[in-house]
């Protein structure tokens, strides 16, 4: 766990707290969430206000300087945190949306700053992919609601807040130099594409997710049910999975010699493009009778992302495979 | 849905289970972290840890079991196509499911085992992947195996490498490195080498790791060149037939003009600070290796009145230079005495560094001088340490540290094979070969593989069969398309259209993907 007092750092802590704040905001149960979120923000500030004492008996613990880093970190989100629920407490409207695109606003300035400070599209390590990953969030939750009219954006922001925090928190945030490898005009469209195919598709799991226990959000049998929306958004995110996909196994062939070379994390993004492909025939055969089984697949598919992006990086099970710069 | 379909329909879903579980099962094989985890739970049993390693996934997709489970899919990808005749109609579906069968015939196609179907049947020989190491300078035409000593085959053309280079990015460094280098034994009296780097700074005394030695950095010029002692500087003496004895300044377009029979003049066209030559016969190069060695050099022009007679070489040792008709001309020798310290020079890349070193109670000072264009200066501490003069088999000198100053270097940023591709006595093609940009000829792909770390002086391509490749392509074009024709074409059409509305556009899209 590693705060980053850096411009990048902060900016990433702040999209975190308006992504927060704007969850809460836009939650169904509002005032309940909202009131979490005052006792987070005051529960932040309190564990800041005790770790700096504990740091100050016991200094041989941890560097003084660090603590009062990340002290001063925590009070800050604790108060962005407070200000926000405050605000949004007070008034009706549209407190939610802004704050969320704020949160993107936000986002999108520490990946220009990232740009800048990397020289490169900020797309190589896992620090980079994470704040990405957390950067289109905001206009994917928008663009699901106005082309797709599928809501339940509060959860969206709760996403963007467990993505970001990893970004926030436990990835180091050197800038590294483009190795020979990934100097390739394909770099961007391969990684951008499986970006936004994974956040769309963390969403669809996430609303595939609350489908396994119930219909649909509210008493309104007229909105959308989570199996449905879960569809649409699968639909939107399965092409750029393909995308991403081939367009790997294209650069594969030009940087590696072969499409395909059986690295792990090859094989775990193939059972993650086989996931939804046999989610889509399960769905041709059955239709919604099978409404949970067909959550059920979405929230696999979702999984062996997650093992795609992260344990082939972080758990060294299958370290020297192709991939492994991408730690 | 009538039966036929139905079974078609279960029959995907397993394969799709099965290719899960057995892609997830080469993901844990292809692990060799876990190979080394079995290796050491199971340490009587070495065949648990041959199960893993980077080869078996690729092995085990390849087997003949799995052989058969790509021909069952392909099967049944074109048993859907034509039974679902909904899929035929839509150009999306279509594609999709054409794209998917088309890459893993290209793929099988283009297998080893694909290769030798075709060697078998028409007698076709194409080696599926192979290597060529390649000299700078020389023309290679056979394909070897990883070992990249075992021939396998030859080409009908040739690969002449021009040159190769690495690039690195610049280094963040604002000095150059110094580093301790001492000699270790092993417990099999074998030497080995430990390098450490010293985080000096000027006028801070430091000790010198691996002895009692202790230096001071006196001064340290970024931009430096030798500096000698007046009327001192590297030359090549020119000793002529005659008796006579001439100096000539080593200095790049420096001459001498002979008056003697036959009259001539000597031109200095290049200075080496360590001469080095590379492969034989017409392949052969010259190069420079400062700081690798010690063999100072200059290449002299002999220049008649109608031109350039010959070039030669001024070495430490004496060397003849004779005519073509064998009459001697002169004999050369290259001299250089020690510089007796170092100056400032704007124009000059290599620093230079005076240190103050001491050890029982001795002091001198000492110059670590770069040679221009080196990346690396070396100065032995024997002396110092030891307190005398050392003599090459002086063992206690060999195994006293030495110290370097090295050039920072950023990471790698390409690798580049300058190639030909020479057939029938003549260039047809040149390309730089780099990562990202493989050469494509003659029914391979040649790949910057890997290269000599040391001198630069050859490379390794990988070369990679065509076979299948246009179909994998077209697949993978088929494949992308159709998943946005089928999944994004009818919303978006819907949405845009003067009646859309996001709810009625996701109930025609409701319609339009449920399949019922």
């Amino acid at each position: 766990m590693s705060v980053k007092l850096t411009t990048l750092g902060i900016l990433i802590y702040a999209v975190m707290a308006l992504y927060l704040a704007a969850g809460a905001a836009l939650a169904s149960r509002r005032r309940a969430a909202l009131a979490a979120l005052a006792v987070l923000g005051l529960a932040d500030a309190a564990a800041a206000v005790i770790l700096r004492a504990l740091a100050a008996a016991r200094p041989e613990f941890m560097p003084r300087y660090e603590v009062a880093l990340a002290c001063g970190i925590i009070i800050y989100a604790a108060l962005a945190l407070a200000l926000a629920a405050g605000a949004v407490l007070k008034r009706e409207g549209p407190a939610g949306t802004v704050l969320f695109a704020a949160g993107f606003a936000a986002a999108a300035a520490a990946f220009v700053v990232r740009w800048d400070q990397a020289g490169h599209a900020p797309l190589q390590n896992m620090f980079e992919v994470f704040l990405c990953l957390g950067m289109l969030m905001g206009p994917i939750t928008l663009f699901c609601r106005r082309f797709l009219g599928v809501r339940l954006e509060g959860a969206d922001a709760l996403i963007g807040v467990i993505i970001l925090f990893p970004a926030g928190f436990v990835f180091k945030a050197e800038p590294q130099r483009l190795p020979p490898a990934l100097q390739s005009f394909l770099f961007v469209p391969h990684v951008a594409a499986y970006m936004l195919s994974y956040v769309v598709l963390a969403k669809a799991a996430v609303l595939a997710f609350l489908g396994l226990f119930r219909d649909r959000p509210g008493a309104d049998p007229g909105a959308l049910d989570y199996a449905a929306s879960a569809d649409r958004v699968a639909r939107l995110g399965f092409p750029l999975l393909t995308l991403g996909l081939v367009l790997g196994m294209w650069w594969g062939k030009i940087a590696w010699g072969d499409y395909w070379n059986w690295d792990p994390k090859e094989l775990w993004s193939l059972v993650s493009w086989l996931a939804y492909v046999g989610y889509f025939h399960f769905r041709y055969m059955f239709g919604q009778k099978h409404r949970r089984a067909n959550c059920a697949w979405l929230v696999a598919g979702l999984v062996a992302i997650a093992i795609t992006l992260l344990w082939v990086n972080l758990a060294r099970l299958f370290a020297g495979g192709l991939h492994s710069y991408a730690t | 849905m009538n039966s036929l379909r139905r079974a078609i329909l279960w029959s995907v879903l397993g394969g799709i289970f099965i290719l899960i579980v057995l892609s997830a099962v080469g993901a844990l094989i292809g692990s060799g972290e876990l190979g080394r985890a079995a290796a050491e739970a199971f340490p009587g049993h070495p065949w648990v840890a041959d199960l893993f390693g980077p080869q078996r996934p690729k092995e085990l997709f390849n087997s003949w079991p799995l052989v058969i489970f790509w021909f069952a899919v392909a099967g049944l990808l074109a048993a859907g196509l034509a039974a679902f005749r909904r899929l035929v109609a839509a150009p999306a579906g279509l594609a999709m499911h054409l794209g998917a069968l088309l890459v893993i015939a290209g793929a099988m196609w283009g297998s080893d085992k694909g290769h030798a179907m075709r060697e078998a049947l028409f007698g076709t020989v194409k080696v599926p992947s192979a290597y060529m190491p390649i000299m700078e300078g020389a023309t290679e035409d056979r394909l070897f195996a990883d070992d990249l000593q075992t021939p396998l085959a030859a080409l009908p053309f040739g690969l002449h490498l021009r040159d190769f280079t690495v690039e690195h990015y610049p280094s963040d460094a604002a000095t150059w490195a110094l580093l301790v280098v001492a000699p270790t034994l092993d417990a099999e009296g074998n030497v080995a080498g430990v390098q450490e780097q010293l985080r000096w700074r000027v006028g801070e005394e430091l000790a010198v790791p691996h002895s009692d030695a202790r230096l001071t950095v006196l001064r340290y010029l970024p931009h430096a060149r030798p500096a000698y002692a007046e009327g001192v500087r590297p030359h090549v003496e020119v000793a002529l037939p005659g008796g006579e004895r001439l100096a000539l300044d080593a200095e790049v377009g420096r001459e001498l003009t002979i008056r003697d029979a036959p009259p001539m003049r000597l031109k200095v066209v290049r200075v080496f600070s360590n001469l080095r030559v590379l492969g034989t016969g017409p392949g052969r190069r010259v190069i420079d290796a400062p700081g690798e060695g010690d063999n100072p050099a200059a290449q002299v022009q002999v220049i008649g009145p109608e031109g350039v007679w010959l070039e030669g070489y001024a070495l430490a040792m004496e060397t003849p230079v004779r005519s073509p008709d064998g009459e001697l001309l002169a004999n050369l020798r290259f001299s250089r005495p020690q510089p007796s310290g170092a100056e400032d020079d704007p124009a000059s890349d290599a620093p230079a560094m005076e240190l103050l070193l001491s050890c029982g109670g001795r002091q001198e000072r000492r110059w670590l001088i770069v040679p221009r264009g080196a990346g690396v200066a070396r100065l032995a501490l024997a002396p110092i340490i030891l307190g005398r003069e050392t003599a090459d088999d002086d063992m206690a000198a060999m195994m006293a540290p030495d110290l370097y100053l090295v050039r920072p270097v950023g990471p790698v940023s390409d690798y580049k094979s300058d190639l030909e591709v020479r057939e029938g006595g003549r260039t047809v093609a040149r390309r730089t070969v780099e990562v990202n940009d493989p050469l494509h000829y003659g029914g391979y792909h040649f790949y910057q593989y890997s290269y000599d770390s040391k001198h630069e002086a050859y490379t390794v391509l990988s070369a990679v069969s065509d076979s299948g490749l246009a179909a994998v392509y077209l697949g993978m074009a088929l494949l992308a398309l159709g998943a946005f024709g089928r999944f994004w074409a009818g919303p978006c059409r819907a949405f845009f259209s003067p009646k859309g509305n996001p709810n009625q556009t996701a109930n025609s899209k409701r319609q339009m993907t449920s399949g019922k």
